[in-house]
C-alpha cells in the first residue's frame, strides 16, 4: 500500500506530501511509510550483517568459555596466596573447591567441547584443557607448600615392611 | 607445655582405685614367731622374716596388721625376736647391731639403741637370747672361750660386764643353740647344757646313747615357757626340753619332713607335738602326753597348695579344764608357707610367702574356649581337598549347635547350683585381658595367679632335691630359666611351658614341663650332664607344634629337648647361632652350627674378651614388634631405625685404677658374626645397673659413684637416611646417639620397658625406685636426640631440648601411693588392646596393673555417657519420622486447598 502511495506521488516530487486527498480504502490502509525510509532496504543490511557476524560469534563465544579456566587462575592464586601456609579449614576447603572443580571441568571436557564450534576449535579445547590443567596445577602446588602430598620418604614410612629375620640367635651368661 | 598436658592423663581417677590394679602384701620367709595378746586381749602373731620384716599378723585371717621392712641384705637381718612390756623388740644387723622395738597394737617405733661390733666379732656366730627385760649376747671366738654380755632391751644399758666361762674345745658355735637362757651344745657323745642367767657358768654334760652322723642341726624354739630344742642328726629330729635344773626330757624322734616340739602343762606333764606331712597337702598333727603315751589329738588338715618340710614355729596353748588343752600351731615350711593349725582340727590360715621371692615369670595368655578353638582348627586345616573342607565344615557346624545346647543346658544347671567350675572360666576374652601371671619362686615353687582377681589358680612344689642355677649379677637370687615351648595358638594340644633346674647332688640339668593353665606336670627329665645355656628353637615341630629347646651342655656339644625336635633344628641349623658369656673370665664365645645328619657340632664363630666381669647379657624380647621402621626428621626425610634383632648389649664391670672407682664398659655385639657395632664406657658406675634393651635402643642405669645421684644413659642406634636392606635384617655399623641422664632420686630396684601387642604404641620405661614407687618414664624424655638448643626444626621434629634432670611428677607413679617394697623385677606384656599393656612387679610386694604409653586410643573413655547417645539417637529418629508424618500432611492440606 505505502508502495502505491509512493508511486502516485512520483512524478509530483520525491519530497511532497498529500494530507489532503484520503480516500475510504486507502484510510483504512496501513499508515505508510515514513519519509527516507525503506524498510526493504534496512532489513537487507541487517541480514548481511547478521550472517558475517554470526561465525565470529561463535568464535569468540568459543574463545570464553575455552579461555574461562585460564582467567581463573590469577584469581585463584591471588586466593591461595592469601590463604597462608597454615593448615586450617579455609586454606583446605579453598584448594578443594578449585581442585574439584578443575577435575569436574576435566572430567566433563566432552560436554564442554561439544559447545565449541567453529574454525578455532582446536585450538580451543587445547586452551580449556590447559587452563584445567593449570587449576589443578595451582591446587596441588598450594597442597605442596602446605605439605599435604607424599612427596617425601616419611610419607611412605607407614607402609615400609618390617625385616625378615634371617639369623637366629640365642644364648647368654653360662649356667655353670 | 604438651608434655605438662599429656601427663595429667595418665593419672589415675581416685574410683579407679583397685579397678585395673591389685597388691598382694607379703612378709617372706618366716625365720622366728611368737603368739601374743594385744592390749585388748586379742591374739596376734609376730613373726620376723628372712627379708628382714617384723610383721604383726592377725590370728583370724592372717593378715598383715602392720610390718616393718627393715634394711635390705645383711645390715637388717633379724637376729631375735622378744615381747616385753607391750612393745616388740628384734635384734638386727651383722656388723652394727640395731636394737629396735615398737608398739604392738599401732607399729609405731618406742625405742631404738645400736651398738657397733668389734671387727673381729663380725661375720663370726653370734647368739642372741632376750629374757624379760635383758639381751643376752653370747660370743664365740675360734678356740676361745665364750663370752656373755647382758644389756637392757629397752635402752641398751649394760647390765654386766663381759663374763667369760670355758667351754670344752669339743664343742664348736654351728652346734649350740640357746633358748630360755639355756645353752646348748652338741658334740658326738652327747650334749652340753648351762644356764647362764643365774650366771654361775657351769657346764652339765649329758651323755647320749644315739650317733650323729654327718649333719648336725639344732635348732631353739623361740617363745616357750621352757627351754625347747629340736636336734637333728642327719637321719632323725628329736626335741629335748631343759628345765631351769638342767633336767631334761627327750621326745620321740621322727623324721626329718616334719617337726616335733615340746609343751610342758601346769601339772608339770610334758606333751610332744609333732607336725607331719603325709602327703605334698596333707598335714597331720599330734599331741602326746609324757607319761602315760596318751593322745591328746590327732588331726588332719588338707591343705589348699603344697608345701614342703615342715617347722613348728611357734605353740600357744591354753588349758580350759584338766588334760584339756587347746593349741595353737604356727607352721612354716621348707617353701615358704605360714600355716596356723588348731588342735581342734581348724586350719586357720595359710600364707603362701615363697611369693616373696619370684626369681622370674610370664604372663601367658590363656587358651580358647572351645567354639573358638574349633573355628581355628577350622582355617589351620592343612588338607586342600574341597570334600574334606566341607565334611569339616559342617561336623564344625554340627560341634557348635552341640555347645550351643550343652551351653543351654548348663546355664539351667547353674542357675540350680552356684558353684562355679574354675576350669571353665580360664578362657580368654574378646580383648585378651584376662591372663595368667606364671611365676617361680626361690624355693621353686610355681604358682599361677589370675590377673583379674589375684586368686593363686594353682601352685606346684618341685622336688626338693632340685635347686635352682646361681645368680649372674647382684640384683639376682637365682636363675631360673623358662621357656614357652607351646603358646594357646595349637588347640588341641595344651600349651607347655618348661622350666631348667638342676639336681642338688649332681648337679646335672634337669628338664621340668607343664600346662601352665592346668597345673599339669608332665615331665620331668633328668639329663646326665651339666647345662651351660638353653635357647629357644625358633621354628616348631610340624606334628605338635612344640618349639624344642637348644641345650648347651658343659663340653659344648648340643642336647634337643623333645629329641624329636632335632630334625627341626637340623633345618634352621644354617641361620643359627648361640652364644655363651662366662662372667667371671670376662669372655663371650659365639658359635655356630656344622650340619650333620645324625650329629651336629658346634663352631667356634667368635670370641670376644674383655676386662672385669660381665654383669649383664642382654638381647631384645622376642615376641617384642616393631611397626614404625624410622623416625621422622623435620625436614621430613626419615632417619632408618637399626634393628638387628641379633644384637645383644653386653656390660662389664671392672675397677678404675686411676680413680680408684668401678666402671661399667658396654659393648654392641651382633651375636652372629661378634662384630663390636658400638661401644661405651662408664667411668664412676657402680651397682645397681638396670639394663634395657629394646627396638632400637638401650637404656643403663647405674649409680655415679662420684656425684652420688642415679644416672640414666640411653642410646640409639640408627641405619641413616637410606635402608641398605629393605627387606632382611643384616649387620651394619649404625649411628649412634646418646645422652645421660640424672634420675633425682635414690637406687633404682628395677627397670623394664612396656610392650603393646603390635608395637604401635610408644614405648615408656618403667622404673621400681627403691623408695616403692615405679615411675613411667616416656621415651619424649629419655630420647637421645634432644639438643642442647632448641630450634624451630628440632621443635617440629617433637623433640624437647636437653634438661639432665628427668622430671618425676607424682602423676607418672603408676602405682600412686601403694608403696611397693624390694621390688626385684618387672614384668610386661602385650593385651588384645593395642593400647594397653600389663604389668607385674614382683619383690616383697607383687603389684599388678595396666598402663596404656599412649592413652587408651582404642577404648572409649570410662565416662563415655552411653545413656545420653541412646536417648539423642532415639529422639532424633523419633522427630524423623514424626516430622515427616507432619510433612505428609501438610502437603495433603495444600493441596485440598
Amino acid at each position: 500500500m505505502a508502495n502505491s502511495t509512493v508511486k502516485l506521488d512520483e512524478n509530483i516530487t520525491k519530497w511532497t506530501l498529500d494530507f489532503s486527498s484520503k480516500t475510504k480504502a486507502e484510510k483504512s490502509a496501513e499508515l505508510s511509510s515514513p519519509p527516507g525510509y525503506f524498510p526493504s532496504i534496512g532489513n537487507n543490511q541487517i541480514e548481511t550483517i547478521r550472517e558475517a557476524d554470526s561465525a565470529r560469534l561463535i568464535i569468540k563465544k568459543s574463545w570464553d568459555l575455552a579461555l574461562g579456566p585460564i582467567k581463573q587462575v590469577p584469581m585463584n592464586m591471588f586466593l591461595v596466596y592469601m590463604a597462608g601456609n597454615s593448615i586450617s579449614i579455609f586454606p583446605i576447603m579453598m584448594i578443594g573447591m578449585i581442585i574439584i572443580r578443575s577435575v569436574k571441568a576435566l572430567f566433563t571436557i566432552q560436554q564442554a567441547f561439544k559447545m565449541i564450534e567453529g574454525k578455532h576449535a582446536a585450538s580451543q579445547k587445547i586452551v580449556y584443557f590447559i587452563g584445567n590443567i593449570v587449576n589443578v596445577g595451582v591446587a596441588l602446588y598450594k597442597c605442596q607448600s602446605l605439605g599435604l602430598l607424599p612427596t617425601h620418604a616419611s610419607d611412605w614410612l607407614a607402609f615400609a615392611e618390617p625385616q625378615i629375620r634371617v639369623e637366629y640367635s640365642g644364648g647368654g651368661l653360662s649356667y655353670l | 607445655m604438651f608434655v605438662c598436658n599429656c601427663k595429667n592423663v595418665f593419672s589415675l581417677y581416685e574410683d579407679q582405685i583397685g579397678k585395673f590394679d591389685w597388691k598382694k602384701n607379703l612378709i617372706g620367709t618366716v625365720k622366728y614367731s611368737l603368739f601374743a595378746k594385744d592390749v585388748n586381749q586379742q591374739t596376734v602373731i609376730f613373726a620376723a622374716t628372712e627379708e628382714n620384716v617384723v610383721a604383726c599378723l592377725c590370728y583370724k585371717s592372717g593378715n598383715i596388721l602392720w610390718r616393718k621392712i627393715l634394711e635390705k641384705g645383711n645390715l637388717g637381718r633379724i637376729n631375735a625376736l622378744h615381747l616385753y612390756n607391750k612393745i616388740i623388740f628384734a635384734v638386727s644387723g651383722t656388723d652394727v647391731i640395731l636394737i629396735r622395738g615398737w608398739d604392738i597394737k599401732y607399729g609405731y617405733l618406742i625405742s631404738q639403741w645400736s651398738f657397733q661390733l668389734h671387727p673381729n666379732e663380725v661375720f663370726q656366730k653370734i647368739l642372741w637370747f632376750c629374757s624379760a627385760d635383758k639381751l643376752y649376747k653370747l660370743f664365740f671366738l675360734p678356740e676361745q672361750s665364750p663370752e656373755l654380755e647382758t644389756f637392757k632391751i629397752s635402752n641398751g644399758e649394760k647390765l654386766s660386764q663381759k663374763n667369760i666361762f670355758s667351754l670344752e674345745p669339743v664343742y664348736t658355735i654351728d652346734r649350740c643353740a640357746v633358748n630360755n637362757g639355756i645353752l646348748l651344745c652338741l658334740n658326738e657323745v652327747g650334749f652340753a647344757t648351762m644356764n647362764f642367767t643365774n650366771e654361775n657358768f657351769i657346764f652339765h654334760h649329758v651323755n647320749f646313747n644315739y650317733t650323729i652322723d654327718k649333719q648336725y642341726f639344732v635348732n631353739a624354739h623361740t617363745n616357750t615357757k621352757i627351754a625347747v630344742f629340736t636336734i637333728y642328726d642327719g637321719i632323725e629330729k628329736f626335741s629335748v626340753c631343759i628345765d631351769k635344773n638342767l633336767e631334761f626330757y627327750k621326745s620321740n624322734a621322727i623324721s626329718e619332713i616334719g617337726d616335733v616340739n615340746i609343751i610342758t602343762l601346769s601339772s608339770g606333764i610334758h606333751v610332744t607335738i609333732t607336725v607331719m606331712p603325709i602327703s605334698q597337702n596333707i598335714l597331720e598333727l599330734k599331741g602326746l602326753e609324757q607319761h602315760n603315751e596318751r593322745t591328746l589329738f590327732l588331726r588332719r588338715f588338707v591343705l589348699k597348695f603344697p608345701v614342703g618340710q615342715v617347722t613348728i614355729s611357734a605353740i600357744d596353748c591354753v588349758e580350759k579344764v584338766a588334760d584339756q588343752i587347746i593349741c595353737s600351731i604356727l607352721v612354716t615350711t621348707t617353701d615358704g608357707s605360714v600355716i596356723l593349725l588348731k588342735s581342734t582340727g581348724e586350719l586357720k590360715w595359710m600364707r603362701e610367702e615363697a611369693l616373696a621371692n619370684v626369681v622370674t615369670g610370664e604372663i601367658i595368655e590363656l587358651p580358647m574356649s572351645d567354639t573358638e578353638a574349633e573355628m581355628q582348627t577350622e582355617f589351620d586345616a592343612k588338607e586342600s581337598d574341597v570334600m574334606k573342607m566341607f565334611i569339616r565344615r559342617i561336623s564344625s557346624h554340627i560341634f557348635q549347635l552341640q555347645k550351643l545346647f550343652l551351653g543351654i543346658l548348663g546355664m539351667l544347671e547353674k542357675s540350680f547350683s552356684t558353684d562355679l567350675d574354675n576350669g571353665s572360666k580360664l578362657v580368654r576374652d574378646y580383648f585378651n585381658l584376662h591372663k595368667i601371671i606364671l611365676v617361680i619362686t626361690k624355693q621353686l615353687k610355681v604358682y599361677a595367679i589370675d590377673n583379674v582377681s589375684k586368686d593363686i589358680l594353682w601352685s606346684y612344689l618341685i622336688k626338693y632335691d632340685f635347686e635352682p642355677f646361681p645368680a649372674s649379677s647382684t640384683n639376682e637370687i637365682v636363675r631360673i630359666p623358662l621357656f614357652i615351648q607351646r603358646t594357646y595358638r595349637h588347640y588341641p594340644h595344651p600349651m607347655q611351658c618348661t622350666i631348667l633346674v638342676k639336681d642338688k647332688r649332681t648337679k646335672n640339668g634337669v628338664i621340668i614341663s607343664f600346662d601352665p593353665v592346668t597345673g599339669k606336670f608332665e615331665s620331668e627329665l633328668k639329663l646326665d650332664f651339666k647345662i651351660k645355656q638353653a635357647m629357644l628353637l625358633p621354628k616348631q615341630t610340624i606334628n605338635d607344634y612344640l618349639q624344642g629347646i637348644m641345650i648347651l651342655k658343659e663340653d659344648n656339644s648340643i642336647y634337643v629337648y623333645p629329641e624329636y625336635a632335632k630334625t627341626v633344628m637340623l633345618d634352621i641349623t644354617p641361620n643359627l647361632y648361640v652364644h655363651v658369656a662366662e662372667a667371671d673370665i670376662c669372655q663371650v664365645n659365639g658359635y655356630m652350627f656344622n650340619y650333620k645328619v645324625n650329629n651336629t657340632v658346634l663352631i667356634p664363630a667368635w670370641n670376644m674378651k674383655c676386662t672385669g666381669k660381665i654383669i649383664k647379657v642382654c638381647g631384645k624380647n622376642p615376641i617384642e614388634k616393631v611397626h614404625s621402621q624410622g623416625r621422622v626428621l623435620s625436614d621430613r626425610s626419615v632417619l632408618y631405625k637399626y634393628l638387628n634383632p641379633n644384637l645383644i648389649v653386653v656390660v662389664s664391670q671392672s675397677f678404675n685404677p686411676e680413680d680408684q672407682k668401678s666402671m661399667l664398659t658396654l659393648y654392641f655385639v651382633d651375636s652372629v658374626t661378634g662384630v663390636i657395632v658400638n661401644g661405651d664406657v662408664r667411668y664412676k658406675a657402680s651397682d645397681p645397673v638396670h639394663l634395657i634393651h629394646s627396638e632400637n635402643w638401650v637404656v643403663l642405669i647405674y649409680y655415679n659413684d662420684k656425684a652420688r645421684r642415679t644416672e640414666v644413659v640411653t642410646y640409639e642406634l640408627y641405619e641413616g637416611k637410606t635402608q641398605k636392606n629393605s627387606t632382611e635384617t643384616k649387620s651394619l655399623r649404625p649411628i649412634v646417639d646418646s645422652r645421660v641422664y640424672v634420675l633425682p632420686t635414690s637406687y633404682v630396684e628395677a627397670a623394664r620397658e612396656t610392650i603393646t601387642e603390635k608395637g604401635i604404641t610408644s614405648k615408656h620405661v618403667l622404673v621400681a625406685l627403691s623408695v616403692g614407687n615405679i615411675v613411667e618414664l616416656p621415651w619424649v624424655i629419655l630420647d637421645p636426640r634432644r639438643p642442647f638448643s632448641s630450634t624451630n626444626e628440632i621443635k617440629e621434629e617433637g623433640v624437647l631440648p636437653y634438661i639432665p634432670e628427668i622430671p618425676i611428677p607424682t602423676e607418672t607413679i603408676i602405682n600412686y601411693n601403694q608403696t611397693l617394697n624390694r621390688v626385684r623385677g618387672i614384668l610386661t606384656s602385650p593385651t588384645g588392646l593395642e593400647s594397653t599393656s600389663f604389668v607385674f612387679v614382683y619383690g616383697l610386694d607383687l603389684f599388678y596393673t595396666r598402663t596404656a604409653p599412649s592413652k587408651t586410643f582404642d577404648l572409649l573413655k570410662e565416662d563415655f555417657d552411653y545413656v545420653l547417645i541412646i536417648v539423642v539417637l532415639v529422639l532424633l529418629i523419633m522427630l524423623t519420622f514424626i516430622s515427616k508424618h507432619l510433612a505428609y500432611r501438610r502437603a495433603l492440606r495444600q493441596a485440598w486447598r
